[in-house]
């Protein structure tokens, strides 16, 4: 499973995780939630990051930042590689001075990024002063610049304003001012559209992919939304159960997945342009940590299982490895080979 | 707006005001929805599309008197129930029920979940012990549970099965009509479309309405009959949902439709897209005119000043739009015509 | 079960309803499950236990009676005769201690009982009813906390005579807007449940809802602050007791042992050292209880994700 996770032949990544473990303290002992995940994202190139609640997609977001509560939560292996630096291990400050400055981080409710007690322009130029100490001015004047760059009209009067003057894209517009601030080189995204409404997120988007070609970011985007993927996405990363399931760029992803849940998850979704009379279901629930089936963990949900799907391979000691198939796909699924599997419609 | 047979849920002129504290002492008032006429018929899904703040969700709460409208009168089986009140209104609330958003408020965590199930029984219909007992796990086999868990607490299923306990418990008095209020928005995929067929398979066993408020555009395709398009209290478009999907006659819902990225990466990257400048006004103060002019693409002057009326569309519905009557008269056909744009 | 499948309903894999693993745990049976880890919480109750159960047998366990005078023995010192000592009358000081625990106890009972009759009813219609009743149950709240405990409790003693209940009742009024808060705070946030609007949306009246799901949940939130007032209360009594102004003797709680005892304190001072230690361990004990019901109490809301 290590050392494959960069695909040969492409460009050095900015950020690299390579067989990420982690575990929560939970009433029967420790249980691994994130269970040898591996990703990178290249310069100016957005990684999805897909699943379904708990399939440890949160959570491995925040690993990379190290904003995992401990207790209860730990890190148990792996390591985080920001070019040449590896983030596991780093000491409180060291990771202060990272986070913010090289990596940046927005959420779904940008309140939790945003203090609301002092003007959101401040809040910009304080992050901006805390990392490149230049003078109050020159600060000042990057957080009007980032405002105005992330659409707020008037951006020099409403730095001055509090976040609850701001309506929820603005927020998050604001929000993105603040994280771009330092030209991070790597952009980490937990579902920053879902809470908003439909002509917003395409704002958003928008804004989010014009920030990304013109500081060259690197963005790891977190998300369960599918036509977010691809809509913003270059490559994706489908987890399952605290494992990655698939890798792809998105368009193998979506028109030749190799992988049953992706199949099933793009099956799942319903059509705009309609055309469906029942909608398709993956039957049964997502296994909790602590009781996780042998073997292939998507297997008793699976349509296409077989017996030998419930034993591990021998090339992994407690399930299926995850398998490159060609430079850029990789896929956890033991009949890979024989299934021809259905992608979108 | 027409069904064959009378509706089972009629609203009309539907005006729900909230009053806002604005500093110390002064209260304005915040007209959440504006003069609604809707009606749903028996055993037909309407979806009520719109953005957070659109009046949607205060829509159906409305409807069920669980917040009281300031003007317009609701019918429920043609009957009036706008003032209805005390037992009058109990009888109501019976054939009326509602399935809220977030599984796990809507169910009391203090409860058992054969409880929660029995309380529409235990305020309606005094059932003997044996009976009650029968009929919850009647309920929960209806929701695809075991009548074994009857005893549980809520904190021990996940969301999409805390959805269809909620289900159950609306159903349990057969009631004509079922407000589901963001009944999926918070489920994943897979549990969302179980709680969606769910839905769809009570509806064609018991031939009950749905009122399905919801904000994502292709579960509304799937599961409505007709859809209707809020902004800022109003009901701006209304129609079949082919045809409103297909040929949608308000630059709104053009603009709705065209938001929401398509889950296929060369149609999403082919696709022209219209994106919405600025927010939603602040509805205290919505704008004057056409409410949705300070963000429509194809404002004219016209917009800013007068509000428009109502229009029959081409192929069913309701639209108000002054493309439809001034301008480049579009006259119920849809707004693709002037935009040369095709949505989807 | 039903037949119609359609391969895409719940459960329709398992051939008909869905189930869900795990022994199906009531609520007392979680609390249990909770509880039981919490070591100190354990000690704290099974100390209460003890203490309540001494208070109840004191007959059967004391030495002496506790009013025995035994002016040829006074202030003697701790022996085989008297395990603890005697005081200035020449009484057993551990007789008159386990006879003094039911006195501390009940007045700590009486005065949490009087705050729950005070509280909790004004509590939930404060925060249940319109914001008119709310605003007046608050006001008079707000004029009773503003009163300084000690004078009210001296003038409310100076009127109606001292004695060990009139103390308490004082205690009682003193301690009820901690729980009225308690309650009326609970309440407000329940009300935005949407637990409570899906139980009126079914039309289920308003007495219905406060009994069946209001009370309900605030009950644990509740018992946490019982436990945490009676250390409270304990400690109230203790001081006015020792300012004379709770039990009148013959009659000794551990605060009015205390009492006695100060004008001994270098000549015997058993005769504060062991009723101070069991006001000491007593308030220790209730408090560790609270704070340990509070950790095994919290409501379960959401499955671990």
């Amino acid at each position: 499973m290590t050392a494959m996770s960069v695909a040969p032949g492409t460009e050095a990544p900015v950020l690299e995780v390579t067989d990420l473990r982690v575990q929560f303290a939970t009433d029967r002992g420790w249980a691994t939630v994130v269970d040898g995940v591996s990703f990178s994202v290249g310069r100016a190139e957005t990684v999805g990051v897909v699943g379904e609640s708990g399939s440890g997609k949160t959570v491995t977001s925040l690993a990379v930042l190290g904003l995992l509560p401990s207790p209860p939560a730990r890190v148990v292996g792996g390591s985080i590689r920001l070019g040449d630096t590896e983030l596991l291990g780093l000491r409180r400050r060291e990771l202060e001075e990272i986070r913010g400055d090289e990596v940046a981080m927005i959420f779904q409710e940008p309140m939790t990024s945003l203090n609301p007690a002092f003007p959101v322009g401040d809040q910009i130029a304080e992050v901006f002063r805390r990392h490149r100490r230049c003078s109050r001015s020159r600060a000042r004047a990057r957080a009007v610049e980032m405002l105005g760059k992330v659409g707020i009209p008037d951006a020099a009067r409403r730095a001055r304003a509090y976040p609850h003057e701001f309506s929820g894209g603005m927020r998050q517009r604001a929000m993105i001012a603040l994280a771009m601030c330092c030209d991070p080189r790597v952009l980490l995204a937990d579902e920053p559209t879902t809470a908003l409404d439909g002509t917003i997120q395409a704002q958003i988007l928008d804004l989010m992919r014009s920030m990304r070609d013109e500081f060259d970011t690197a963005i790891v985007f977190v998300t369960h939304d599918l036509g977010v993927v691809a809509d913003i996405c270059d490559r994706a990363v489908v987890m399952y159960a605290g494992q990655v399931v698939e890798k792809a760029p998105i368009d193998d992803l979506y028109y030749h997945p190799r992988h049953p849940y992706t199949e099933a998850l793009l099956g799942a979704l319903p059509q705009l342009d309609g055309g469906t009379e029942v909608l398709a279901t993956i039957p049964g629930t997502a296994p909790t940590p602590g009781a996780l089936p042998a073997g292939c963990r998507f297997h008793p949900r699976c349509a296409h299982a077989r017996p030998e799907c419930a034993h591990p391979t021998e090339s992994a000691a407690d399930g299926v490895a995850l398998r490159w198939l060609s430079d850029s796909v990789a896929s956890r699924c033991v009949r890979v080979d024989e299934l021809r599997l259905r992608g979108a419609r | 707006m027409t069904t064959e047979q009378s509706p089972v849920l009629e609203a009309r002129g539907l005006d729900v005001t909230f009053r806002v504290r604005r500093g110390l002492v002064r209260r304005v008032p915040l007209r959440a929805v504006r003069s609604v006429d809707l009606s749903i018929g028996a055993g037909e899904t309407l979806g009520l599309v719109g953005e957070s703040g659109s009046g949607k969700s205060t829509t159906g709460r409305a409807l069920l008197r669980l917040i009281e409208p300031e003007r317009g009168t609701i019918r429920l089986d043609g009957v009036d129930i706008t003032n209805a009140s005390g037992a009058e209104l109990r009888a109501v609330r019976r054939r009326m029920q509602m399935v809220f958003q977030d599984p796990y408020s809507s169910l009391d965590p203090s409860m058992v979940i054969g409880e929660s199930i029995g309380e529409p029984l235990d305020v309606h219909e005094r059932l003997p012990a044996a009976r009650r007992q029968q009929r919850i796990i009647e309920l929960l086999e209806h929701v695809r549970l075991s009548g074994r868990h009857l005893d549980r607490y809520p904190y021990e299923f996940s969301g999409g099965q805390r959805q269809r306990i909620a289900i159950a418990r609306a159903i349990a008095l057969n009631p004509r009509l079922v407000v589901c209020d963001e009944a999926v928005s918070a489920l994943d995929v897979s549990t969302q479309n179980q709680v969606i067929n769910l839905l769809e398979r009570i509806q064609r066993e018991f031939g009950i309405s749905y009122l399905f408020i919801a904000h994502d555009l292709a579960v509304v395709r799937h599961i409505a009959d007709r859809v209707a398009v809020m902004y800022l209290g109003e009901l701006v478009e209304t129609g079949p949902k082919d045809r409103l999907f297909d040929r949608p006659a308000h630059p709104y819902t053009e603009a709705l439709l065209s938001a929401v990225p398509i889950p296929d990466p060369q149609r999403q990257r082919a696709r022209e897209r219209i994106v919405l400048q600025g927010d939603v006004p602040d509805a205290l103060n919505p704008p004057s005119g056409c409410t949705f002019h300070t963000r429509c693409p194809y404002a004219m002057p016209v917009c800013r000043e007068v509000v428009p009326e109502p229009t029959e569309v081409t192929g069913g519905g309701m639209v108000r739009c002054h493309l439809q009557t001034e301008g480049p008269t579009l006259a119920g056909g849809p707004v693709t015509e002037i935009s040369g744009r095709v949505s989807g | 079960m039903t037949t119609q499948h359609t391969g895409s309903e719940p459960g329709s894999a398992a051939g008909g309803t869905e189930e869900i693993s795990g022994p199906a745990l009531s609520g007392r049976a979680r609390f249990w499950r909770r509880f039981r880890r919490q070591w100190p919480a354990q000690i704290a109750l099974g100390y209460l236990i003890v203490i309540v159960a001494v208070a109840v047998c004191a007959p059967l366990l004391a030495t002496y009676s506790p009013f025995d005078q035994n002016l040829n023995g006074v202030l003697a010192r701790p022996s085989g005769e008297h395990w603890l000592g005697t005081d200035d009358l020449g009484r057993d000081v551990y007789s008159r201690l386990l006879y003094a625990a039911r006195i501390s106890l009940l007045a700590a009972a009486q005065a949490v009982a009087v705050s729950l009759v005070l509280g909790v009813l004004p509590g939930l219609l404060a925060g249940y009813a319109g914001k008119k009743t709310d605003a007046v149950i608050m006001r008079i709240t707000d004029a009773v906390m503003s009163f300084p405990p000690l004078i009210l409790a001296i003038a409310v003693v100076g009127v109606l005579g001292p004695s060990l209940t009139n103390a308490m009742f004082v205690i009682g009024i003193i301690f009820a807007p901690r729980f009225l808060r308690l309650v009326r705070g609970s309440v407000l946030s329940l009300r935005a449940e949407t637990f409570i609007e899906a139980s009126r949306s079914i039309g289920t009246p308003r007495w219905r809802i406060i009994q069946r799901h209001v009370l309900p949940n605030v009950l644990s939130p509740l018992v946490v602050q019982i436990s945490l007032a009676s250390a409270l209360a304990m400690l109230a009594e203790a001081s006015l007791s020792f300012l004379g102004l709770g039990v009148q003797p013959p009659e000794a709680s551990w605060g009015a042992m205390i009492e006695r005892g100060f004008r001994y304190t270098a000549a015997a001072p058993w005769m504060t050292v062991f009723p101070g230690l069991l006001i000491a361990l007593t308030v220790l004990a209730f408090n560790v209880l609270g704070d340990g019901l509070r950790d095994s109490l919290g409501r379960e809301v959401r499955k671990a994700s």
